[in-house]
């Protein structure tokens, strides 16, 4: 087996996938979670106009790019047309820089509160992987558990904080940090 | 099913199907099922961007240390750990429907396959991987200097950073980009070669990037003093709006291709000038640089090296960075004498030399009190 082709594959998945995602949502591109169901019919219409064949090379390079390009347009006709309704992003964007730290502290507050509401064992998982930065491999190992079972209580967890976190707290966390 | 029912089911599809594409097991099969799933329905579009979020946000969360933890590594917790995932593990697909077992489990063999592979692969590239995700992961790390201290700092990719006396940068590693803010006071970069992951260096909104080369970034009151010793960086001055959007109009699977390789090319704008080595210049706010000029480069960077290099600056000024450099605290009381000019080369480590510099130049009074102040008034 070669290095080589294993470093390859390893720089290609981020390729596919890490860049767009880091630049999906992150700062000025962020949408209010009132337009998140707009722009996902747009973006889903945008890939019915591809060939099946040809998203499934990347598909994640062409969902987050085409959501990130929907996004941007999105949010600039958003500043132009009508005010932020939420409240976190009003309080964002009256903010100088002292009140902005303290509206993201908050907003960290909450994803803290949400994270203790998981499973012991989630938690772990979790904090493995974006605190320590491992991989399913390393965490599977840590637990002393399968990476099947890691990938179940990741899916889990992420559907659980799905619905327990506000959207616009999330695009607050992740505001100017692309 | 009502609507509620759906939504809740496509929000559990889409957080497996995320995991998995994460998961670097990704098959081609995989893939295809991944994108007809797409395209069944604009609901699971928005699932997997709401997941998405959520991945983000936890990815910039930096309070784990406040999470509590209970007795993870206590064996009996593994054991059942371990059973729960047999009997509760799904691939996305298989959410609703039990008819693909077999293919599932061929699947899983080759997963476990490549996964022997990734790990194998993961310890060699483990310890650059490892720093890039630590840096990736964060805000990003930063590096400062108090008064009186220099440090020469080794980055993860193997390139050097000398940080003057108070001065602060917060350095961030990606995938295909370095990117250093120069935060407070000035540093001198020596960037490792790397076509394909470009360097840049923030600071006051003027970025510099660089591939492989040498300079040093000043923050000021009049700007960003940008001095070239090797090699050669791009300027590119502050812009007044950050146009992100600016390319929202185009097709995107053209910009899925030229997105990948150069993540960074949006903030490139008209407003960028080419310095090469021995040259200097400074932007202001405004983003209009003055003209570039012909230096003397090792001489100008001097303060990276601990040598200070003035040329007809005063004396007060002068002493203002010795005191950065320093400990010992130079104080001019006398306004004529701080005004008079000096030039010549200091170590910045040695102030007595400047002290007896100004004292073969000036009769003055110098006075030493403890051993952090010395004051040079005029002698009456």
């Amino acid at each position: 087996m070669s290095d080589t082709n294993s470093k390859t594959r390893l720089a290609d998945w981020f390729r596919q996938w890490y860049s767009p995602l880091r630049k999906f949502l992150a700062g000025r591109s962020a949408v209010p979670a009132a337009d998140i169901e707009d722009v996902a019919q747009e973006v889903f219409l945008r890939l019915m106009r591809y060939e099946s064949s040809e998203l499934i090379e990347h598909p994640q390079a062409y969902l987050y790019k085409v959501a990130s390009n929907v996004a941007a347009e999105w949010s600039m006709r958003f500043r132009n047309s009508r005010p932020h309704e939420s409240k976190w992003l009003v309080e964002l964007l009256a903010a100088d820089h002292p009140e902005r730290d303290y509206v993201r502290g908050a907003a960290a507050e909450e994803v803290r509160r949400a994270i203790e509401g998981l499973p012991e064992r989630s938690r772990e998982v979790l904090r493995l992987q974006y605190a320590e930065g491992l991989g399913s491999v390393e965490i599977a190992e840590r637990v002393g558990s399968t990476q099947r079972s890691v990938r179940r209580i990741l899916t889990k967890s992420y559907a659980k904080l799905r619905h327990e976190l506000d959207e616009d707290l999330l695009a607050v966390m992740t505001d100017g940090r692309e | 099913m009502d609507a509620n029912e759906r939504r809740l089911r496509a929000s559990e599809e889409a957080a497996a199907w995320f995991v998995l594409l994460r998961s670097d097991a990704l098959t081609p099969e995989d893939r295809a099922e991944f994108v007809r799933w797409l395209r069944e329905s604009a609901v699971h579009v928005a699932e997997i961007l709401r997941v998405t979020k959520v991945h983000n946000a936890l990815d910039v969360f930096e309070g784990w240390d406040l999470i509590s933890r209970g007795e993870i590594a206590a064996p009996d917790n593994v054991v059942s750990l371990a059973r729960a995932s047999d009997s509760a593990d799904a691939r996305p697909g298989e959410i609703g429907s039990g008819d693909r077992r077999s293919g599932l489990q061929q699947a899983n063999t080759n997963l476990h396959k490549r996964l022997r592979i990734f790990a194998i692969a993961a310890s060699f590239v483990g310890v650059l991987l490892t720093a890039m995700f630590l840096v990736a992961s964060s805000v990003g790390q930063v590096i400062r200097t108090e008064r009186g201290e220099r440090r020469e700092v080794a980055l993860a990719d193997g390139s050097l950073l000398e940080l003057a006396p108070e001065s602060r940068v917060r350095v961030r590693f990606e995938p295909y980009a370095r990117y250093v803010s120069l935060e407070q006071g000035r540093a001198v970069f020596r960037v490792a070669k790397n076509p394909t992951r470009p360097f840049s260096v923030l600071a006051q909104g003027t970025t510099i990037r660089a591939v492989g080369t040498a300079f040093g970034v000043e923050r000021g009151e009049t700007g960003v003093r940008v001095t070239v010793s090797e090699g050669k960086v791009a300027v590119i001055g502050p812009k007044p709006s950050e146009a992100g959007a600016a390319d929202a109009g185009a097709s995107e699977a053209g910009r899925v291709a030229s997105l990948i390789p150069a993540p960074s090319r949006d903030s490139l704008g008209d407003s960028r000038l080419f310095l090469k080595a021995g040259e200097q210049v400074v932007v202001p706010a405004s983003g209009i640089a003055e003209p570039v000029r012909a230096v003397d480069s090792e001489r100008e960077l001097a303060w990276a090296k601990g040598r200070l290099v003035f040329d007809n600056e005063s004396i007060a000024r002068a002493a203002e960075l010795f005191n950065r450099y320093n400990q010992v605290q130079i104080r001019i009381t006398d306004v004529q004498l701080a005004q008079r000019p000096v030039s010549g080369v200091f170590d910045a480590a040695d102030p007595e030399s400047f002290i007896a510099f100004i004292q073969t130049g000036a009769r003055v009074r110098v006075i030493r009190s403890g051993s952090t102040e010395i004051t040079v008034s005029k002698l009456d």
